[in-house]
């Protein structure tokens, strides 16, 4: 699988990078943030770098991050999604169903994709997700310790 | 006396002619020899199991090298190592799933076959010939004996076909049934006839895949199964990656067990921001450098691009805390070799600027998220990081 260095680096060094400017930028330009807003924010974050990990192959990715900053400017899928969409009506005249419907909600980009391509995808989406928890579990195991240790 | 199975089967016409009656007799014989026993492989070979079953595509499916050691088996030698082989081939063609495992026992005892049949024609022809003969031969199942004298009359007809042209075909093409027009040709790089036991990555482009006997040859079905075959080999990566369902059979409570996989990550993800969140206003960033040592792989750095990353790194820590936080930060780093400038354009890139690099600050914690960064590289990340992590403790 594409569980590489590169990806984990990458991922790590945009989750923290994204970390820090919500700690130190957060607080310096409103007055207080309240921990609700600042775990969705960290959430995005999460979701943020898990996509830029991923990079632009992945259908997941892309769809994630239009969602998440849909201030980037708009650049056209290939070709794929025509014949896709195609496909996917096809099966619906046909009447198969593989009971990916769900699959298809809960896998961002995932509507769009054939049945194949969305069993590829979920995958990937799977991977970096728990790469993304593994992460976020070192960071917050790491910063609980040393925020106790400070407090004695 | 496994006869050598050189590069392509190059037509040997008029070797053949002799050889398809040495095939035809060789062929009887083994029927004869086999009679109605079922050989046992381990599997439950189910006389309707063709009917059911799916062509040899279930192999590959497979990933190449799966689908190359089952069949590199039979070049070790004897039939009776190819047996034994295949009994070890056993547990890892089990773990297809089971609409696949029909196959198994032709292709089992059809390549045995073939390799018997090597043993017998070596002593004959030419080893060029009986390298392509063979396939031809095995091309029958004999598992179940209701199927053996339709095969026989089959088989004739393969061999021509396959002798004549030997250049086309995979070598996983012999343990499929033969009907004559029954091809669906992939995009495979497929080997040939002479190299059984060769990889996957020969020279053809493309592989001719027969349908197995029972089965609908028109190119739909075909189609259709290549696809349910693929999809059937995506599940088992998926099966794979999720915890506990290698065990499930089923793909419905499979697919159950992967969303519920997926949703029970998001919920981490959620709940561990909400912890992030509430655990430290502000996060040290001290021992940084382990949290990365069991990433950081190789050092090895592409030279423009460390230094533009650490130029562009010091230009963003030095002007965040003029305030300026109202720009985009796209970090877009390019390792040449990596990528084209092709997949990058749409991604995140002012096309105005031709160049690779692009340096923009964003405002995290007013509105957007933290800025969309894309890394197209793998090296020089990790080199950057222990740098980066030495700024970050300075800012704080």
């Amino acid at each position: 699988m594409k569980r590489n260095v590169s990806s984990t680096t990458i991922m790590a060094f945009h989750f923290l990078r994204s970390l820090l400017h919500l700690n130190s930028y957060g607080g310096g330009g409103g007055g207080g943030v309240s921990p609700l807003r600042r775990s969705l924010r960290i959430r995005q974050a999460a979701y943020t770098s898990m996509a830029v990990a991923a990079g632009p192959r992945r259908a997941w990715s892309t769809a994630l991050l239009r969602r998440l900053s849909p201030r980037r400017p708009h650049h056209r899928r290939a070709a794929p999604l025509r014949r896709n969409k195609i496909r996917v009506l096809g099966e619906v005249r046909r009447g198969v169903d593989d009971g990916d419907a769900a699959l298809r909600k809960v896998v961002p980009g995932g509507d769009r994709l054939d049945c194949c391509s969305l069993l590829e995808e979920t995958a990937s989406y799977i991977e970096f997700l728990s790469m993304q928890v593994e992460l976020m579990q070192r960071i917050s195991s790491r910063s609980a310790c040393i925020d106790l240790v400070r407090s004695f | 006396m496994e006869p050598a199975r050189s590069g392509a089967g190059s037509g040997k016409s008029g070797t053949y002619t002799p050889e398809i009656a040495e095939t035809l007799r060789f062929e009887e014989e083994i029927q004869s020899l086999m009679g109605t026993t079922l050989i046992h492989h381990g599997f439950e070979c189910s006389p309707p199991a063709n009917a059911g079953g799916s062509s040899f595509t279930a192999l590959l499916g497979l990933p190449p090298s799966q689908a190359v050691e089952l069949l590199h088996d039979p070049e070790s030698g004897t039939s009776r190592s190819i047996a034994a082989g295949f009994r070890l081939a056993d547990p890892k063609s089990l773990q297809l799933p089971l609409v696949c495992s029909p196959t198994f026992p032709s292709n089992a005892t059809l390549v045995e076959r073939a390799a018997r049949f090597s043993v017998f024609a070596a002593a004959e022809e030419s080893p060029e010939a009986s390298s392509a003969a063979v396939p031809s031969i095995s091309g029958g199942d004999h598992s179940p004996k209701p199927k053996s004298e339709p095969q026989d009359s089959d088989s004739p007809l393969p061999i021509e076909k396959q002798q004549q042209r030997p250049a086309k075909r995979k070598e996983a093409e012999r343990s499929s049934k033969a009907k004559a027009p029954a091809k669906k040709s992939k995009s495979v790089a497929g080997g040939d006839d002479g190299s059984p036991g060769k990889p996957d990555g020969e020279k053809l482009p493309y592989v001719h895949v027969r349908a197995r006997r029972g089965q609908a040859t028109d190119s739909h079905s075909l189609a259709e199964r290549a696809r349910r075959e693929k999809i059937n080999a995506r599940m088992k990566l998926l099966q794979e990656l999720v915890p506990g369902c290698s065990k499930i059979s089923g793909t419905a409570l499979v697919l159950d067990e992967i969303i519920n996989h997926v949703q029970l990550l998001q919920r981490q993800v959620e709940l561990l921001s909400m912890r992030l969140a509430a655990v430290n206003p502000r996060i040290d960033f001290t021992g940084l450098d382990n949290l990365f040592s069991a990433e950081s792989g190789r050092v090895t750095v592409a030279g423009n691009g460390l230094s533009w990353m650490d130029g562009g790194s010091n230009a963003v820590m030095r002007r965040n805390p003029h305030g300026e936080l109202q720009e985009m930060w796209h970090v877009d780093l390019l390792m040449p070799h990596h990528h084209h400038q092709q997949q990058t354009p749409g991604w995140e890139r002012d096309d105005s600027q031709q160049q690779q690099h692009h340096v923009f600050i964003s405002n995290s914690s007013s509105c957007s998220p933290p800025g969309t960064s894309l890394f197209g590289y793998d090296s020089a990340a990790s080199a950057a990081l222990p740098q980066l992590s030495n700024q970050l403790k300075s800012e704080l």
